[in-house]
C-alpha cells in the first residue's frame, strides 16, 4: 500500500522517543531529521518538509504532553495535527446540478477518474450521470471512456476526429440535457504548453463548471506544487483527487498541489477498475497513515462488498476478548469478499490483525494464499471445534486433515495461527487504550487521540 | 540564478579558513583522520552487493495455446497523417534529425551495447567522487569540518531533491561528496566552491553515462545479426509507453526500417484504438486483438508475422502496471519469455518523486530493462528521476520524451539534464 512505507517511517521517528520522559534538544533534532528524511521519502515538498519538521521540533520543545501522555504519542498527536492543517477541510460533493471538469497532467488518471465518478455517483446516489469527451489530442481517448463506462447507463459524449475540443463541449451540453451531473474530461497540458493552456480556458469559460478537479498522480513528485498553482489560476481549482494510490508512491506530491490550491482532496483512486475509487476524509486518511486504523473506511468501501454488520459485530467480538475459530474464519470471508488482504489490513488498526499491518509484502501475500486453505480446512470441522480448538488433539486434527484433503501439518498451521491471534486478541482485551480505539473507531465522529 | 551562481555568491562571503586548514596543521591532521572516519562509515552503511536474480529464463512456451482472435490491420494508408506541432525544443528536434546513416555500429554482439557495456549488468551504483586535479599532493589546504561546509552541503542536498532526485541516492551523493571532500589537500589554485561544483557535476554525469548505449547503434547492430529486433515497452500506468511505441516507430520508419507494433495491452479501455490509431497515422502495422486478450500471445503473434514478412522491428506496447501487483507483473514475464526481445526499455515519468526508485528496482529485479526511456521532460519537471533509476538500478537512461508529437523523442542526453537541473 502507498501509505505503508511513510508509516513505518513515521513510526520509527516517534520510536527515538521510546523510554524518554524529556525531550533534550538533541531528541527533538534527531526526530525532527529523521521525519523530515521520512516525509522527503513520500515526495513532501522540500522547503514544506523543512518548516513542517522544524515546527514540529519547536513543539516537542515547548509544549508538555497532558498529564498521563507518553511522549511518542505526543508527538504522534503533533503530526496529526499538522498533517491535517496541510489538508484542509474537507469537502462533501452533492451529485446535483454539477458540472465538474476534469484537469491536470499528461497520464495522470483524469479519464478513469471521470468514468469513476460517474459511476459512483449512479450507483451510489441513483442519479442521472452524463460524461463529455473533450480530449482531443490523446488518439482512442473517447474510446477509452466509452469502454470504460460500458454496461452502464451513463451517457458519453464525444466526437472522435473533431480537432475542437470548445465546440465539443458546446455540443455536448447541449446534446446531454437534463442530468444531474455533468463530467467533461480534458487532455492533459502542463504550464509549459501555451496552445494548451488557451484551450483549457476556452473549455472552462463554455463549460462554466460548478466544480474542477485537479487529478493528479500519486507519484508526482516536486513539480506537483507549481503545476497545480497554474491550473489553478487557469480554472480556479476547487477539489484534487489523488490517483494510483494502489502503487507504492506516497503521495505527497499530491499533498504540496492541496497546499498549493487551498483546493482539499475529494477522492482517491486505488486501481485501474471504474469501482477502485473511495471518498477522501482527511482525518482518517491520516489516521490510516499514521497506523491508527479505521473500521469505518472498511465499512464504507462499499455497501454491497461487505457487511457493515459483520464488521461491527467482529469488532464486538473483539472486545469481549473471546476467539474462536469461527471469528477467525469471519475476518477471513470479508476478506476475502474485499478481495485483497491488502486493503483490508489498510484499513484495519495494526494491533487488530496481530501487527499484520506491518508484514511484508511477500508474507502478507503467503498470508492471502493460506486463506483458501484455512477456509478447506475449517469446512471439516464441527461447530463445537471451531469454537472451542483447544479441543483438537493428534487424532481429531488427523480426521479434520484426512476430511479437507490436507497435511496434518497444515492444520497444526492454522492452530498456531488461531493461537497467535488469540494471544493478541487477549493481550488486547486488558488494553484499555485499545478498547476506547476500537470504540471510536466504530463512532469516528468521536475519534480520540490518546493513543497512550 | 542558478545554484552554483547562488553557491558561489554565499562563498565569497565565506572566510576559507573557516572550511579549510593550513597544512601540517592539527586541524588539517584531525581533518584526515576525520576523512578517513567518515570513509570507513560509508563503507559499513553500504548494503552488501546482492545476488543478482537471474534474468527471466528465456525458453519459449512449449505448449501455446494458439488464440485465434489475432486479426491483423493490413498496411493502412497513412490517412492524413495531421500536421504535427513543430518541436518545442530546438534542440531536440536538431537531435532528432542527426544523421544516422552512415553510422557503424561498433560492436555487434547483441549482449553489449555500442559503449561496450553489458547490457544486462545491473545493480545499484556506489558513488564515487573524484576530485579530479582540485588534489594536490603538496601544499594546498585541507578540508576540514564545519557548520558551514554543512551548510553548503545541505543547500546542495535541497536543491537535489528538488529536481526530483531521490531522497536516498541524494544522501549517498551528499555522504560520499562530504567524506570525500574532508580531510582532502586542496590546491590553493582553485576556489572551494569550485573544487565542489566540479566534483559533484562530475559525479551525477558518470552516474548517468554508466552503461549507456546509443539507441540507433543498438538496434542496427541487432539487425546485423537477426530480425526482427523486438523491443518491449514497460512501466507503470500512464508514463508515456504507447506514445513512446509510436515515437520510436515514427524513428525507425524514418531511418526506412519496417516496423510492426503489438498492441500487447489488451487491458486498458481504448489501448488497443489508441495504438491502432497511431500505426494508422505512421502508416505501420499493429497486431492487435480482442480487448481482454492474451497480451503475450498478440506479442508473439506480431513477432512471428514480422519474421514472415522479413521485417525489421517489432515494438511491443505493454500494458502499465504498478510494479507491486505480482500477478500482473508474472503476465508480464510471460510476454517477455514468449518474444525473448532484443531490448526492454522501461519507461519513466518524469515527473516522478522517490516512487521511480521502488518502479525501476521492481521492474529490473522482474524483467531486467536494458535501458529507460524518461518520459515528459518538456514538462515543469526537472527530472531528477533520471538519476535516481541510474543510481538505483545501473542502467542508463537512453531516450527521452520531450512533448505528444512523434518527433518529440530525442536520444538522453546527460549533459543537458545535469545542466538543467544545476544550472
Ligand atoms: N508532454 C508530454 N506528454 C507525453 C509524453 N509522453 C506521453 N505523453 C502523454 O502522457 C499521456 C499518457 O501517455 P501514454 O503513452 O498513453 O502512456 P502509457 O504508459 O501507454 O499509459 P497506460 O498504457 O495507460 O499505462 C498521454 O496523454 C500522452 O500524450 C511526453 O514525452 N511529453
Ligand atoms: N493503478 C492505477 N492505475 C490508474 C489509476 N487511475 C488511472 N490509472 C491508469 O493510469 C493510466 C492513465 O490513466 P488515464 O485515465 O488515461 O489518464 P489521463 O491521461 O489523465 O486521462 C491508465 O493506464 C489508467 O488505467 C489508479 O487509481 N490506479
Ligand atoms: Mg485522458
Ligand atoms: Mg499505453
Amino acid at each position: 500500500m502507498a501509505l505503508d512505507g511513510l508509516k513505518q517511517r513515521i513510526t520509527r521517528s516517534v520510536g527515538l522517543l521510546k523510554g524518554k520522559r524529556k525531550v533534550d534538544e538533541e531528541t527533538a533534532k534527531d526526530l525532527s531529521r529523521s521525519l523530515r528524511k521520512a516525509l522527503l521519502e513520500a515526495d513532501f515538498n522540500v522547503r514544506q518538509s523543512k518548516e513542517l519538521t522544524e515546527r514540529i521540533e519547536r513543539r516537542m520543545l515547548e509544549e508538555e504532553p497532558r498529564p498521563g501522555v507518553k511522549l511518542e504519542t505526543h508527538a504522534m498527536n503533533l503530526i496529526y495535527t499538522e498533517l491535517v492543517r496541510i489538508l484542509g477541510r474537507p469537502r462533501e460533493i452533492m451529485p446535483h446540478n454539477q458540472t465538474i471538469l476534469m484537469v491536470g497532467l499528461y497520464g495522470q488518471g483524469k479519464t478513469t477518474t471521470t468514468a469513476k465518478l460517474a459511476d459512483w455517483w449512479r450507483r451510489r446516489h441513483g442519479v442521472k450521470v452524463a460524461v463529455i469527451e473533450a480530449d482531443v489530442h490523446r488518439p482512442g481517448a473517447f474510446e477509452q471512456l466509452q469502454q470504460l463506462l460500458e454496461g452502464t447507463n451513463v451517457d458519453v459524449y464525444g466526437e472522435p476526429g473533431e480537432q475542437d475540443a470548445t465546440k465539443i463541449v458546446r455540443n455536448g451540453i447541449k446534446e446531454v440535457g437534463n442530468v444531474d451531473v455533468v463530467i467533461i474530461d480534458t487532455a492533459g497540458r502542463d504550464s509549459l504548453d501555451e496552445p494548451l493552456r488557451d484551450e483549457l480556458v476556452g473549455i472552462a469559460e463554455i463549460a462554466n463548471a460548478t466544480e474542477r478537479f485537479l487529478v493528479i498522480d500519486a507519484q508526482v513528485g516536486q513539480a506537483a506544487g507549481p503545476v497545480a498553482e497554474t491550473f489553478h489560476e487557469l480554472v480556479g481549482v476547487t477539489g484534487t483527487i489523488v490517483t494510483k494510490l494502489d502503487g507504492t508512491a506516497r503521495g505527497g506530491g499530491a499533498l504540496s498541489a492541496v497546499s498549493a490550491t487551498g483546493a482539499p482532496i475529494v477522492f482517491i483512486g486505488e486501481g485501474e477498475k471504474v469501482q477502485d475509487l473511495e471518498k477522501f476524509e482527511s482525518d482518517r486518511f491520516i489516521s490510516r497513515l499514521l497506523g491508527l486504523g479505521d473500521i469505518k473506511g472498511l465499512i464504507d468501501l462499499a455497501p454491497g462488498d461487505l457487511d457493515q454488520e459483520e464488521a461491527a459485530r467482529l469488532a464486538q467480538r473483539l472486545m469481549s476478548g473471546r476467539f474462536t475459530l469461527t471469528d477467525m474464519y469471519s475476518q477471513m470471508e470479508m476478506m476475502s469478499k474485499i478481495g485483497s488482504v491488502e486493503k483490508m489490513l489498510s484499513h484495519l488498526p495494526d494491533a487488530m490483525f496481530g501487527g499484520m499491518g506491518n508484514m511484508s509484502m511477500a508474507q502478507k501475500r503467503q498470508m492471502q494464499g493460506n486463506l483458501e486453505k484455512y477456509r478447506v480446512i475449517m469446512d471439516s470441522m464441527t461447530q463445537k471445534e471451531k469454537d472451542e480448538p483447544i479441543l483438537l488433539k493428534s487424532s481429531r486434527i488427523r480426521r479434520i486433515a484426512r476430511g479437507s484433503g490436507v497435511n496434518e501439518k497444515d492444520v497444526k498451521e492454522l492452530l498456531a495461527q488461531w493461537n497467535r491471534s488469540r494471544k493478541m486478541m487477549r493481550g488486547m482485551k486488558g488494553d484499555r487504550s485499545f478498547r476506547r480505539k476500537m470504540k471510536s473507531m466504530m463512532d469516528v465522529d468521536d475519534m480520540d487521540l490518546d493513543m497512550g | 540564478m542558478g545554484l552554483f551562481d547562488r553557491f558561489k555568491k554565499r562563498f565569497k562571503k565565506t572566510d576559507e579558513k573557516e572550511i579549510t586548514a593550513e597544512e601540517n596543521s592539527v586541524e588539517a591532521e584531525e581533518a584526515v583522520e576525520q576523512g578517513k572516519r567518515l570513509k570507513e562509515a560509508l563503507e559499513e552503511a553500504r548494503p552488501t552487493p546482492q545476488e543478482a536474480t537471474p534474468k527471466p529464463t528465456l525458453e519459449i512456451e512449449e505448449e501455446w495455446d494458439d488464440s485465434d482472435e489475432i486479426t491483423e490491420d493490413p498496411f493502412a494508408k497513412p490517412i492524413g497523417r495531421k500536421e504535427r506541432k513543430k518541436a518545442r525544443r530546438a534542440a531536440s528536434v536538431e537531435k532528432a534529425e542527426r544523421p544516422t546513416e552512415s553510422e557503424k555500429p561498433t560492436t555487434k554482439d547483441p549482449m553489449q551495447s555500442t559503449t561496450g557495456h553489458d547490457l544486462v549488468a545491473s545493480g545499484p551504483v556506489e558513488i564515487e567522487i573524484n576530485l579530479g586535479d582540485s588534489v594536490t599532493k603538496t601544499g594546498g589546504r585541507v578540508v576540514m569540518s564545519s557548520d558551514k561546509l554543512d551548510r553548503i552541503l545541505e543547500e546542495l542536498e535541497e536543491e537535489l531533491l528538488s529536481s526530483d532526485m531521490a531522497q536516498s541516492a541524494v544522501e549517498d551523493v551528499i555522504h560520499t561528496l562530504k567524506a570525500t571532500l574532508i580531510g582532502s589537500r586542496i590546491s590553493t589554485t582553485k576556489k572551494i566552491e569550485v573544487v565542489v561544483e566540479e566534483a559533484l557535476r562530475s559525479t551525477l554525469l558518470r552516474l548517468l553515462e554508466a552503461g549507456y548505449w546509443d539507441f540507433n547503434k543498438t538496434v542496427s547492430a541487432h539487425l546485423e545479426d537477426s530480425s526482427p529486433v523486438v523491443i518491449m515497452l514497460v512501466g507503470v500506468n500512464g508514463t508515456g509507453k504507447t506514445t513512446t511505441t509510436a515515437k520510436i516507430a515514427n524513428r525507425l520508419t524514418q531511418q526506412g526500417r519496417s516496423v510492426v507494433l503489438a498492441a500487447a495491452d489488451t487491458f486498458r479501455a481504448g489501448a488497443i484504438d489508441q495504438l491502432a490509431i497511431h500505426a494508422e497515422r505512421l502508416g505501420v502495422r499493429c497486431i492487435r486483438s480482442q480487448r481482454g486478450g492474451d497480451a503475450a500471445a498478440v506479442a508473439r503473434d506480431a513477432v512471428e508475422s514480422a519474421r514472415a514478412r522479413g521485417e525489421d522491428v517489432v515494438i511491443i506496447d505493454t500494458a502499465g502496471r504498478m510494479q507491486n501487483k505480482t500477478n500482473l507483473m508474472e503476465e508480464l514475464r510471460k510476454v517477455h519469455r514468449v518474444t525473448q526481445p532484443h531490448l526492454v526499455i522501461f519507461v519513466a515519468d518524469a515527473l516522478a518523486g522517490n516512487d521511480a526508485v521502488t518502479q525501476a528496482v521492481e521492474f529490473q529485479r522482474m524483467l531486467r530493462f536494458d535501458g529507460a526511456a524518461l518520459c515528459k521532460l518538456d514538462t515543469d519537471a526537472k527530472g531528477g528521476a533520471a538519476l535516481s533509476i541510474a543510481h538505483a538500478t545501473g542502467r542508463p537512461i537512453v531516450l527521452a520524451g520531450v512533448g505528444q508529437g512523434y518527433d518529440d523523442l530525442i536520444d538522453f542526453d546527460p549533459a543537458w539534464l545535469i545542466d538543467s537541473i544545476l544550472e
